[in-house]
């Protein structure tokens, strides 16, 4: 068909010549034709889409945004198609609404942000289907298999907050904070570190993910080590040094980890040679008016307990203990730090009476064959995802740290909980997990694009427990990844934006005002 | 008769722009022959901060998105020429002669004497900048284009404040987003300049006024920033660079205060001769000979005069204010030998000699490494390291011991190159991440990543900082390359120095630090027994810490090496090591040399002679047995 009207598009002008009389009205014609040429090619090539045959290839796409549960409120999925071909087609369709079609020269394909959001949220809790056309070097269109996604009922916390730094091992000249819009593609700083003087900002945490109530932890050599303490728009700054802070959902606690961490290097590990210990380490809290600091009982002197995550009701504090080698005098760290495993411990805590119960067993490092790190609930109480991970407490630097998940609703009273290895692990390094304040997302660290960079992942948790496929973080330029020079840590949920601004935090920390931590 | 006047005036006009341009041309020289800028490039790990650049609007957003971005982008881009020493040296005269002709029209506008010599401050200050290897490419050209922006400032009527002020508003609108650090000294030269023409204070106080606003206006509307954060931009310096104990900051400082200085300059000169005219009783001459009022009518006739008398005034470009005969070469000859003058007094050859040693080291120009450091001496360690590494290369570690303070400092792990030649793979990977943080992302850092990570099989980070090459000036064709080959073999088994260093490297995990020396020597070998530079590298270590009984038991490895040869140097170590432990040679499988064992002896006599002073010792014997190990095992501390 778009032959026969090409060839009468051509035929045109020589019977124009030929009349002579009626010049403007063959002008006209030759533009319907022209445009039912076009109309027909692009007819032609989605009915040749539904003449494919079934057993037509999948098509390889990078980032891989296939078979994925997707929240209605996140930013285009934008991908590069890898197959070659001199033009790319993709049309994008869902049961309601009208379809997006991108048409592009080159592999990049990115899909308008507003048709995108518009399918996106019309459709929530159905299908979402993906159909690609490839032009070859044969000028034909050859259509690849559908990729077909589902767009959760459930929106994801609108914001993710995270650090950007070089994959450093002792300094830190290039890092900062920043927040990203998940259904735009707007990123901006929170704080960077060339605002004070090239320290490192480090361990954020919101209370039930709420960007306005947070800490963030700072190391300094100019300004010293201490904790922005964000309540409501205004910053205060505690002097002293806290590790893995977790605010109390209910009242203005704060546990903290009291640890002193040593960087190792391996000569011959292969993905990532660091490698980080901690030779002490205890669990201590404090209100956040006195800064007055007072030992949890969640573990005596010759055990080393950090990690500290708050249940949902406030009413346990989770922690990761284990017995120390390095209690042993004789023992070296380099003897010593294969055999620190950390098990998953709770400590009740009555919040009304400042009271702490006795420790109890979650679930052994025995039980589970690996170290214990970075416990993780939901907001709904009842799923824990940690990381497990060979030896230690840092899963950031080990290839091998998986995430795993505890069901809370199944044992406890003495009995260890049921867990199982979650499905959103890959070969290469998980940690950092961060849960959305309905309970249907996590954000987490992956490298499993990359030995080194780390990513950040989003994945759907269902009703069940069972994930979906997790997703990178969908970006602009859907290359964006492949030569990102700055690594991802620390991604967490926020249910919006943090409104404190980077003046603001930096006044606080220069400001010669601060309370200090008393450590007891 | 008008050609002859053309002519006259054209000579009159090469003549005076004939100096400047010489001296133009000198820093051209020096800067490429003498500083030699190829090696700010590489920066040697010593030169913090090196502005990265990447093809590509991520990197134009990302720069572009904060105040000062434009001057950022192109300054980062232009730090790129220097790749090519010849190409960054023509492009860095460039800038000091757009510097040159704008600080040199300013100091004309300010009624200054001699503006060609003042004028030529400007770029002697940069060019002091790179001579002493500084690299402040962002203050540079934020100050170059507040200069142009000056200069054409200057250029507009003395009666027309509507426009003056029109350009006045345009100009700090447009540094701050473009070039922020340079926004004070704009706007303070600015001020002094309408002080001292003709518009008093108000339009002074208004540079002043829009100087401060304006920024704080743009800075919240456009970059969303609070005063503060506004006012920390304005520094042409981030404080967290000046912490690295940058070079060059002295003439960079002295660069950024040079037109305000002069502004300050003129305006005391003109209350001096106020006073002075006063004291004469001459006020109202003073007034009108200062501040000229030009009334509205009479303008339009004083600019077609201006014109006309522009002619006659142009015969006095580039003068020194020198009318006599000749006095242009005169002036050529100091223009040249000033910038030369400059070089001497700035330089700063130990830096250079480091940057020099470690530039040949990680191009593998062995020999130019020991004639650099026999030319230039140096105490560094690192320089040492690179001596050793480069006699390893040229086969003669084993012959001449390397001076080092500390026998320690032969492998100084910090040294990427020096980690991956001999296998230390994750040693240097470890060196390089630190270096990226502390030298910025340079390309060949980011090329001896992409090294060392194929080489331990991390094809797809090795992928990540190779797409990040495919954006950089110079280095693409080499990374799109190397992506090729990778695509067509994953494995790079093809790759010599991938295989290399595969073979070589320590396959047993050992944590730390600290790593010591031998040990980390040891693991190499255990690694791969015929790494020969490992084993001369241990040896000489054992040599240099004088453990002879690690010495004698690790040569018997030689047979690992058909062929190998021991020499003299090591030939005595043995020696010593048979008088001293009472080692039958027949035992350590040695015939000793009578010789050696002359010598051996010769020197114990000397020492016996001194007292057993060993400096004194030393100091008789160095000139006939500098390359003898007995005479460092006797006198060395």
């Amino acid at each position: 068909m778009p032959i026969v009207i090409s060839y009468i598009i051509c035929a045109i002008p020589k019977l124009a010549r030929s009349s002579r009389r009626n010049i403007t009205l063959w002008r006209i014609a030759r533009l319907a034709l022209l445009i039912a040429a076009a109309a027909a090619t692009t007819a032609s090539v989605v009915s040749g889409a539904d003449e494919a045959p079934l057993d037509a290839p999948a098509p390889r796409i990078q980032p891989d945004y296939s078979d994925l549960i997707i929240p209605p409120n996140i930013a285009p999925l934008n991908f590069q198609i890898r197959e070659p071909g001199s033009a790319y087609r993709v049309r994008l369709e869902a049961d309601a609404g009208r379809p997006v079609e991108v048409t592009s020269s080159t592999p990049i394909i990115q899909f308008p942000g507003k048709a995108w959001s518009q399918l996106l949220a019309s459709n929530a809790g159905h299908s979402l289907r993906l159909d690609i056309w490839i032009k070859g070097a044969d000028a034909r269109w050859k259509r690849f298999q559908t990729i077909t996604n589902r767009i959760a009922a459930e929106t994801i916390d609108p914001v993710l907050i995270y650090r950007k730094i070089h994959p450093a091992h002792s300094t830190w000249s290039t890092m900062g904070l920043y927040q990203r819009q998940l259904q735009t593609f707007e990123e901006t700083s929170i704080l960077d570190n060339q605002r004070f003087n090239g320290g490192c900002c480090h361990c954020h945490t919101l209370r039930n993910n709420d960007p306005n109530t947070a800490t963030i932890a700072i190391r300094s050599l100019i300004f010293s080590n201490q904790l922005l303490v964000i309540n409501n728009g205004t910053v205060e700054t505690i002097l002293g040094t806290v590790s893995f802070p977790a605010w109390h959902p209910k009242a203005p606690i704060v546990a903290s980890e009291f640890s002193k961490p040593h960087l190792l290097l391996h000569t011959a590990r292969l993905n990532d040679m660091r490698d980080i210990i901690e030779s002490e380490s205890w669990l201590g809290y404090f209100h956040l008016d006195s800064g007055a600091v007072k030992r949890i009982p969640a573990a005596d002197n010759s055990k080393l307990a950090g990690s500290p995550a708050w249940s949902a009701d406030g009413t346990y504090l989770y922690y990761c203990c284990a017995p120390s080698p390095l209690a042993v005098a004789t023992n070296t760290i380099e003897d010593a730090y294969p055999q620190i495993k950390y098990d998953l411990m709770r400590i009740a805590y009555d919040v009304a009476k400042d009271r702490w119960g006795t420790p109890e067993l979650v679930l052994s490092a025995h039980t589970l064959g690996l170290s214990i790190a970075l416990p993780r609930l939901s907001p709904d109480g009842r799923w824990l995802f940690f990381c497990g991970t060979a030896y230690g407490c840092w899963p950031t630097y080990d290839p091998d740290s998986d995430l795993y998940e505890i069901d809370l609703h199944r044992g406890g009273n003495g009995a260890e909980f049921a867990w199982r290895k979650v499905e959103i692990s890959s070969p290469e390094c998980e940690s950092w997990l961060s849960w959305s304040s309905n309970s249907r997302w996590v954000v987490f660290s992956t490298k499993r694009m990359s030995p080194l960079f780390s990513r950040p992942h989003l994945a759907y948790v269902g009703a069940d427990g069972r994930c979906g496929k997790p997703f990178v973080l969908p970006q602009r330029d859907p290359t964006y990844y492949d030569s990102q020079l700055l690594t991802y840590t620390m991604p967490t949920l926020a249910t919006g934006p943090m409104r404190v601004s980077q003046a603001a935090l930096v006044r606080a920390m220069k400001n010669e005002h601060h309370r200090e931590l008393q450590l007891p | 008769m008008f050609r002859c006047d053309r002519n006259a005036h054209a000579h009159a006009h090469w003549r005076g722009i004939f100096p400047s341009a010489v001296g133009l041309a000198a820093i051209f020289v020096v800067l490429w022959q003498g500083v030699d800028v190829g090696l700010i490039y590489h920066g040697g790990g010593v030169i913090p901060d090196f502005p990265a650049f990447y093809w590509g609007l991520d990197f134009a957003r990302e720069s572009l998105a904060r105040p000062g971005g434009a001057a950022y982008y192109v300054s980062s881009l232009l730090m790129q020429s220097l790749f090519l020493p010849w190409f960054g040296a023509l492009l860095l005269t460039l800038q000091s002669g757009i510097i040159y002709v704008s600080a040199r029209r300013c100091v004309k506008a300010l009624d200054l004497p001699a503006p060609d010599v003042l004028g030529f401050t400007a770029p002697l200050l940069f060019f002091g900048i790179y001579v002493r290897y500084g690299c402040e490419a962002q203050g540079v050209m934020d100050l170059t284009l507040a200069l142009a922006a000056l200069g054409l400032f200057t250029l507009l009527p003395a009666d027309r404040p509507g426009l003056r002020w029109a350009g006045l508003v345009l100009g700090l609108a447009l540094l701050y987003p473009v070039a922020a650090g340079a926004e004070a000294v704009f706007t303070l030269t600015a001020a002094l300049f309408e002080w001292r023409r003709s518009g008093g204070w108000r339009m002074s106080v208004g540079a002043l006024a829009l100087g401060v606003t304006l920024p704080l206006v743009e800075g919240w509307l456009i970059f969303g920033l609070a005063p503060e954060e506004v006012l920390a931009t304005l520094w042409p310096v981030a404080q967290v660079h000046l912490m690295k104990q940058p070079r060059g900051l002295v003439p960079f400082g002295a660069l950024y205060c040079l037109l305000p200085t002069l502004g300050l300059g003129a305006l005391a000169r003109d209350a001096w001769r106020k006073w002075r005219a006063r004291k004469a009783g001459a006020d109202t001459e003073a007034e009108s000979v200062l501040r000229p009022e030009i009334k509205p009518a009479e303008s339009k006739k004083l600019r077609r005069e201006s014109r006309e008398a522009g002619k006659t005034q142009s015969e006095d470009v580039g003068c020194f204010d020198w009318a006599w005969r000749g006095g242009w070469i005169a002036k050529t000859v100091l223009a040249g030998a000033i910038t030369v003058g400059v070089y001497f007094a700035a330089h700063d050859q130990h830096f250079k000699t480091l940057l020099a040693v470690d530039y040949y080291a990680c191009h593998e120009m062995w020999s130019k490494v020991l004639e650099e450091t026999a030319r230039h001496p140096v105490h560094d360690p690192f320089a040492a390291c690179a001596a050793a590494q480069a006699a390893f290369h040229l086969g003669r570690l084993t012959r001449q011991l390397p001076e080092m303070d500390s026998p320690d400092d032969l492998l100084c792990v910090n040294m990427s190159g020096l980690c991956l030649d001999l296998g230390l793979v994750n040693m240097a990977l470890h060196s390089l991440a630190d270096n990226v943080e502390l030298s910025g992302e340079r390309p060949l850092l980011l090329r001896q990543l992409v090294t060392a990570n194929l080489a331990v099989g991390n094809l797809p980070t090795a992928r990540i900082y190779l797409n990040a090459l495919t954006k950089v000036p110079f280095h693409a064709q080499w990374a799109r390359d190397y992506l090729r080959r990778l695509e067509a073999d994953p494995s790079l088994r093809t790759d010599k120095e991938i295989t290399r260093l595969r073979n070589i490297m320590v396959k047993r995990d050992v944590v730390g630090p600290p790593f010591p020396t031998d040990d980390l020597l040891g693991l190499l070998l255990n690694a791969c027994p015929q790494n020969r530079m490992a084993f001369e590298y241990r040896m000489t270590h054992r040599l240099l810490s004088k453990n002879l009984p690690a010495f004698a038991q690790t040569l018997k490895r030689v047979q690992d090496f058909p062929g190998y040869e021991v020499s003299p140097l090591w030939e005595e170590a043995l020696l010593v090591f048979s008088r001293e432990q009472r080692v039958p040679a027949l035992e350590i499988k040695a015939r000793f040399n009578p010789d050696l064992v002359q010598r051996l002896d010769q020197i114990l006599q000397a020492y016996e002679a001194n007292g057993h002073d060993a400096k004194a010792t030393w100091n008789q014997l160095r000139s006939k047995y500098a390359n003898s190990y007995f005479l460092y095992y006797l006198c060395h501390p």
